[in-house]
C-alpha cells in the first residue's frame, strides 16, 4: 500500500519541506533559547515562542495547550517526545522541582511511569531517527502510528506495535490468534499496515539510556493474505490484497 | 435526516484518517434453503485404498485433476489422504478397499479420524480444500510429485537403487513412501504445503518454485524467532502461516521490512 497523500499538493509540499530540515531548525532554535521543559508527572511542559511553536507544530512534537496569549505558546510533550528531545536531540533540558534532571534521572522517572518505557523509547527513536513522524496510536489500539510526513499532508502508513523479541507470549500484545484478528481487522478498516517493531532487548529491559544504542530493532509487517484476491498473482509476494485487509 | 448521526465515527471526530471498507469482512453468510452443493461430475476416476500406505493407488485415471494431484512412484499414481478426501468430496473419485469393495465417503472420513499414523491432520485438510477450491495447486511439502526429477543423477546409478524400484518389489519397502512423510515430523516449524498459483500449464514433472510455503499453526501464534527459523528453512521462498479456527482458514504473512530513511 503506497502513501495516501491528502490532496494533490500535499506530496509536493512534503517534498519541498523535508522533515529532517524542520527538526534540525527546531533543534537549533531550542538550543539558542536554552529551552527548558517542566517535568510534570507523565508529561513535560515546554514554553515556545512564535517561531518555535510553528516548528514544533510542523515537526509534530507535542500538543499545543490552548491559551489566549499571542507571543508565547505552551506545548505538552509525552514522555518519549521529551526524552527524545532532551537526551537524543539534546535541544532541551528538563527540570523538576528546580533541578535539571540528568539522563539517568529522567530514565528512572520515565520507567517508573511506564514499565515498558525502554522498548517504547527505542521504537520511538528508531522511527524518529529515520524522519518518520510518530504519534500516539491509542486511537487505533496500538502503540504508535507512523506518518511519512506531517499528518496534515498524509495519512499514516503504519499502525505500530512494539514487542520484545524475547518475550513473545508474556505480557506483550499479539499473544493469541484473536489478538491478530482484532488488530488486523482494525488496521484494515483504517487502511494502515500493521508494523511490529521487535525490540531485541535480550530478555530484560534496558536499565539506562546508554543501553538504547545497543538494542536492535527488527521491523516486520504482519498482513492477512486473502487467497480469493491473489489467484492471478504468480509470485504471491506482492499482490494488492496482501496487506492488512 | 436523523439517521445521518449514525455515520459519525471516531475517525471523523479526529479529522484525519480515511476509512476503507473491507469487502471480505462479512458475517458468515448463512444461506436459506439448505447447503450449497457442487455440480456432480461425469468424469470419475477410480482408486484403491491401501491402509498400509495410507494412500490410494489410482487405477483408473480420468479428467484433468491429475495434472495437479497425486504423486507418481514406479509408474504408479498415488493419492494422499488429503487428495483422496478432496477428490471424493468433489465427486471426482471412487475408492475401493483392497478387496475391491467400494468405500463410501464415511469410510474415508473414518479413516481420516483414525489416521494419526498417516501424518494426517483434519485442519491441514481444511487448508488443502480451501486452497484447492480456489484453484491453487497444493503439494505436500517435501514430497515430490514424481521421483523422475530426483533420480536423474548418473552418479547414483551404482549407488543405492532409486526408491521407485523398491516400491512393491519387496513388501517391507512398501513403507518407504510413508516414511518420507514421517521424516517431515522434525521438531520446529516446517511448512505443510508448497502452494503454487492457479496455472493451467502446470507440470508435476517440472513444478518450478512454489509461490509460497505454508505453515499450519497449532496453538499459539509464532514468536519472531520461530518466524525467523521458518524463513531460514524456506530459504528464500516466501512463507505464510495459517490458522484454522472453527473450520475457517486465515492466512498471515510476516514480512521483514526496512522502513526507508525519509528526507
Amino acid at each position: 500500500m503506497g502513501p495516501r497523500w491528502k490532496g494533490k499538493e500535499a506530496e509536493a509540499k512534503a517534498l519541498a519541506n523535508p522533515l529532517s530540515k524542520i527538526v534540525s531548525e527546531l533543534k537549533d532554535s531550542l538550543i539558542r533559547s536554552d529551552s527548558i521543559g517542566l517535568l510534570s508527572d507523565g508529561s513535560v511542559l515546554l514554553e515556545a515562542d512564535v517561531e518555535q511553536s510553528d516548528l514544533l507544530n510542523r515537526a509534530c512534537f507535542g500538543r499545543p495547550i490552548v491559551n489566549t496569549e499571542k507571543d508565547k505558546q505552551w506545548f505538552q510533550l509525552c514522555l518519549e517526545e521529551a526524552f527524545y528531545m532532551c537526551c537524543l536531540l539534546r535541544c532541551i533540558k528538563i527540570v523538576c522541582d528546580g533541578d535539571v534532571k540528568s539522563d539517568d534521572e529522567l530514565w528512572n522517572h520515565m520507567t517508573s511511569k511506564r514499565e515498558n518505557f525502554p522498548n517504547l523509547m527505542k521504537a520511538y527513536s528508531h522511527l524518529r531517527s529515520k524522519n518518520w513522524v510518530v504519534r500516539s496510536g491509542s486511537q487505533y489500539g496500538v502503540d504508535y502510528v507512523a506518518y511519512r510526513h506531517h499528518p496534515a499532508l498524509v495519512h499514516s502508513d503504519y499502525a505500530v506495535l512494539v514487542l520484545s523479541s524475547e518475550d513473545c507470549n508474556g505480557d506483550g500484545r499479539l499473544r493469541v490468534w484473536s489478538d491478530f484478528h482484532c488488530t488486523l481487522r482494525l488496521c484494515g478498516s483504517v487502511a494502515k499496515t500493521l508494523l511490529v517493531l521487535y525490540v531485541n532487548d535480550g530478555g530484560h529491559r534496558a536499565i539506562s539510556p546508554a543501553c538504547l544504542n545497543k538494542i536492535g530493532v527488527e521491523e516486520r509487517t504482519i498482513t492477512r493474505w486473502i487467497p480469493e484476491h491473489c489467484r492471478e498473482n504468480k509470485t504471491g509476494a506482492f499482490c494488492l490484497s496482501d496487506r492488512s485487509v | 435526516m436523523e439517521g445521518d448521526n449514525w455515520v459519525c465515527s471516531s475517525d471523523e471526530e479526529n479529522g484525519s484518517e480515511g476509512c476503507f471498507d473491507d469487502p471480505n469482512d462479512d458475517e458468515d453468510c448463512f444461506v436459506e434453503g439448505g447447503m450449497p452443493k457442487l455440480q456432480s461430475r461425469y468424469v470419475v476416476s477410480k482408486a484403491q485404498w491401501s491402509d498400509e500406505l495410507g494412500m490410494a493407488e489410482v487405477v483408473e485415471k480420468k479428467g484433468k485433476v491429475w495434472m495437479t494431484t497425486g504423486i507418481t512412484r514406479n509408474g504408479k499414481l498415488f493419492c494422499t489422504l488429503e487428495e483422496t478426501l478432496y477428490l471424493i468430496e468433489i465427486g471426482a473419485l471412487q475408492v475401493s478397499d483392497g478387496d475391491h469393495a467400494p468405500l463410501t465417503r464415511s469410510d474415508i472420513y473414518k479413516k481420516a479420524s483414525e489416521a494419526g499414523s498417516y501424518n494426517f491432520k483434519w485442519d491441514s485438510f481444511v487448508v488443502y480444500r480451501h486452497l484447492k477450491f480456489l484453484g491453487y495447486i497444493v503439494a505436500c511439502h517435501g514430497v515430490p510429485w514424481t521421483m523422475k526429477t530426483i533420480n536423474v543423477d548418473p552418479t547414483n546409478m551404482h549407488g543405492t537403487p532409486p526408491i521407485e524400484n523398491n516400491l512393491n518389489d519387496d513388501p517391507g519397502d512398501n513403507l518407504l513412501v510413508t516414511k518420507m512423510f514421517d521424516n517431515l515430523e522434525i521438531k520446529g516449524m516446517q511448512p505443510i504445503f508448497d502452494v503454487y498459483s492457479p496455472n493451467s500449464k502446470f507440470k508435476k514433472s517440472a513444478p518450478g518454485n512454489p509461490c509460497f510455503m505454508l505453515y499450519l499453526s497449532g496453538g499459539h501464534p509464532p514468536s519472531v524467532k520461530e518466524i525467523s527459523n521458518l524463513e531460514n528453512y524456506c530459504a528464500g521462498t516466501p512463507s505464510k502461516i495459517c490458522k484454522v479456527e472453527d473450520g475457517c482458514v486465515s492466512f498471515f504473512s510476516w514480512r521483514k521490512v526496512e522502513l526507508p530513511i525519509l528526507p
